[in-house]
């Protein structure tokens, strides 16, 4: 069986046998370089369930949604039982909500699944501007035939279109999992984006800033970026609160740079790098550029990675009494 | 099922003209020193419609882009009201005469359609007519659909003329510009190195379109809108907006999507209110003072972007507020598809009532 027949199969068995109420993972897309994420909650709505290397939305970030208290639930409420495909980056997210207190470890039933990266599709229209991709076809070894508007055709490296994130991943097979589909496949190491990051953290500060206000002016404030991601489950933002109202609703640079810097800061020591914001972005925005640098500076002030395991508390969720304070300066 | 814009007058193909783009690049320079030329330049997402001085920069061939140039007559932020001392005073803009350059026929006929939506019941938004009065459009027709079009499921065509003053056709070295209103006829008339076109190019122009349009997917589209509406509280909508995540990138990447929000940022007494588009994708967008949500999920949610466009477009306007550019299909982060809903909704109706 292929991994998508095992996917389509144990999903199926475990919607006969109430096990799980729903499971929560892909279906495929009539867009070229896309999957849409689907909920199936039958044996039918199982055999639409798709894996492939367009699976880019981190479908961890429905489960809260899924799977949260709702107001004036009584006693006896329990929440479903959601079953999920979870590569490697999905499971950390899944980790992470359950260690964040935001779904319960009993109400998921994670279908683990090793990953070797999935598509940008930026990336991949770049390569084929100012004609659109029209439709991809994978092939083996680690590529893929793009064809185009202008009927142009292409065999492209997946390393070529594949989104930063899974280029730089470390953790391609789930670091939780209720059980596994496929073979594990070979963890690497760090990618490109170290390399990125370090050039540009070389820039003068000017530069730097600019080319930061540069990326962000880009924004629409459609919050794609926020609502693809499994960390932001806050049922109110920030960005939206009108008591206070730190922020305004405008597309000026302050507003940007707030919402922004606000995001990336909520994001440190939790990011796990899926690079499902990149993935949702319309606009082709990096919103790496700030996540990559807040995880690093966790790793490095403080030590480990976020959510690659249930027993080890993130730094930043922990607090003990001989904590440095000296940060904290006198009123 | 759809009109054809008031004002508009039929196509004469006696006025057709032929520009060479070398002509085309020139009179668009030209026209940059006393006006702003909005057109599709490069950008990392393909190209993007933005104010340009530099004519060569301007992409002839270019797909659908991520943002439609609705901003051109309602931008993403405005200002419509600047208070001072707690006196409020109107801001109404007064742009340059603009040319809009390059929107596609189905971005073209959303501005037409965004006339109706901002000219209604006897109210002109203000803010609104003063960019469009200056606004000249001159549409391009497609002749490589994108993967997500469905113009000519909703009543477009790829040479369709809606909402445009003139329509250009690109012939390969040289482009046929159709004058469509008399601003159009006024713009070409003044156009240096143009020729009037011959039948050949006419033609040709003709054969382009047609080819382009063979290679648009067809959608079914719901032809009794208010029989929607038996699908209201149907069970369907959960199954549909399942994978929705509650981002408005659908809503902000929609050339006919209109709806705004007023912000007023003051401190004592002083500071502006701000019109910005909203999304009724997101949950504050009907959030009551009281706390409570007429739609609380984004099943309710999706419905009302689908029902606004589909049933409650041909009540207010006469018109379907859709022109099948396919960027919501192309946006959204988690792969829901229009098309694939309208599908379903035909399927609910002609089944005999909702699921």
């Amino acid at each position: 069986m292929t991994v998508q027949e095992q996917l389509r199969h144990r999903a199926a068995e475990l919607l006969a046998d109430g096990t799980i109420d729903l499971f929560v993972g892909y279906a495929a897309s009539d867009a070229p370089l896309k999957a849409a994420v689907h909920v199936a909650r039958t044996a039918a709505d199982a055999e639409m369930l798709t894996w492939n290397s367009f699976c880019a939305p981190n479908v961890a970030a429905l489960l809260p949604k899924l799977l949260r208290r709702p107001d004036g639930a009584g006693e006896d409420w329990a929440p479903q039982r959601v079953g999920i495909l979870a590569k490697g980056c999905v499971s950390r997210s899944i980790v992470g909500l359950i260690k964040a207190h935001q779904i319960p470890r009993e109400a998921v039933h994670v279908i683990g699944v090793g990953c070797d990266g999935v598509v940008d599709r930026h990336r991949a229209a770049r390569l084929f501007t100012p004609a659109a991709i029209l439709d991809a076809e994978p092939l083996d070894g680690d590529r893929m035939l793009l064809r185009g508007t202008d009927g142009a055709e292409r065999t492209v490296d997946l390393s070529e279109i594949l989104l930063g994130s899974c280029l730089d991943c470390q953790h391609r097979n789930a670091v939780l999992a209720d059980e596994t589909i496929g073979d594990p496949v070979p963890e690497t190491g760090p990618g490109p984006q170290e390399d990125a990051a370090t050039s540009f953290a070389a820039r003068p500060i000017d530069e730097r800033w600019e080319a930061f206000e540069e990326e962000i002016s880009r924004c629409i404030r459609c919050y794609a970026c926020r609502e693809a991601c499994p960390n932001c489950y806050c049922t109110e933002c920030f960005a939206e609160e009108t008591e206070p109202h730190w922020i305004g609703v405008t597309t000026d640079p302050s507003d940007l740079m707030l919402f922004h810097l606000g995001r990336a800061f909520h994001q440190a020591g939790r990011c796990v790098d899926c690079g499902a914001c990149v993935a949702a972005c319309p606009m082709g925005i990096d919103l790496r550029l700030l996540t990559h640098k807040v995880n690093r500076d966790v790793e490095a002030l403080f030590g480990g990675e976020a959510s690659v395991s249930l027993d080890i508390v993130e730094p930043l969720l922990q607090f003990e009494m001989t904590d440095d304070e000296g940060f904290i300066t006198e009123p | 099922m759809t009109e054809k814009k008031e004002g508009t007058k039929p196509e004469t193909p006696m006025d057709a003209r032929i520009v060479s783009k070398e002509d085309l690049i020139a009179a668009l320079t030209a026209l940059a020193q006393d006006h702003t030329v909005i057109a599709p330049v490069d950008d990392r997402t393909g190209a993007v419609f933005a104010p340009t001085q530099d004519a060569a920069a301007v992409r002839l061939e270019y797909r659908n882009t991520s943002l439609s140039p609705k901003a051109a007559v309602f931008p993403q932020i405005e200002t419509l009201l600047a208070f001072q001392d707690g006196v409020a005073t109107e801001t109404l803009p007064e742009p340059p005469e603009t040319v809009l350059f390059g929107a596609r026929p189905c971005d073209a006929r959303a501005l037409a359609m965004l006339d109706r939506v901002f000219q209604r019941d006897g109210i002109d938004d203000p803010y609104v007519a003063a960019r469009r009065d200056r606004l000249t459009v001159i549409a391009l027709a497609c002749d490589e659909p994108g993967p997500a079009c469905f113009c000519t499921s909703v009543g477009g065509a790829p040479d369709d003329h809606t909402g445009a003053d003139v329509l250009a056709t690109d012939l390969g070295e040289a482009l046929l510009m159709r004058p469509v209103t008399e601003r159009g006829e006024a713009l070409l008339a003044a156009l240096d190195g143009a020729r009037p076109a011959e039948a050949g190019e006419i033609e040709a122009a003709q054969e382009r379109s047609a080819a382009a349009a063979e290679k648009i997917g067809r959608v079914p589209v719901p032809s009794e809108p208010a029989r929607l509406l038996e699908a209201f509280d149907s069970e369907i909508w959960a199954e549909i907006a399942a994978g929705c995540l509650g981002c408005g990138a659908c809503t902000y990447a929609c050339p006919t999507c209109h709806c705004f929000d007023l912000t007023d940022e003051h401190k004592r007494g002083t500071g502006r209110r701000v019109r910005s588009w909203d999304t009724c994708a997101l949950p504050l967008f009907t959030l009551h003072a009281s706390g409570h949500n007429p739609r609380p999920s984004t099943d309710a949610r999706l419905r009302q972007r689908v029902l606004h466009k589909f049933a409650y477009g041909p009540e207010t306007i006469d018109e379907m507020l859709c022109v099948g550019c396919g960027r919501c299909v192309s946006v959204c982060p988690s792969g829901i598809d229009l098309r694939r809903i309208l599908a379903r909704l035909d399927g609910c109706i002609a089944g005999g009532g909702p699921g």
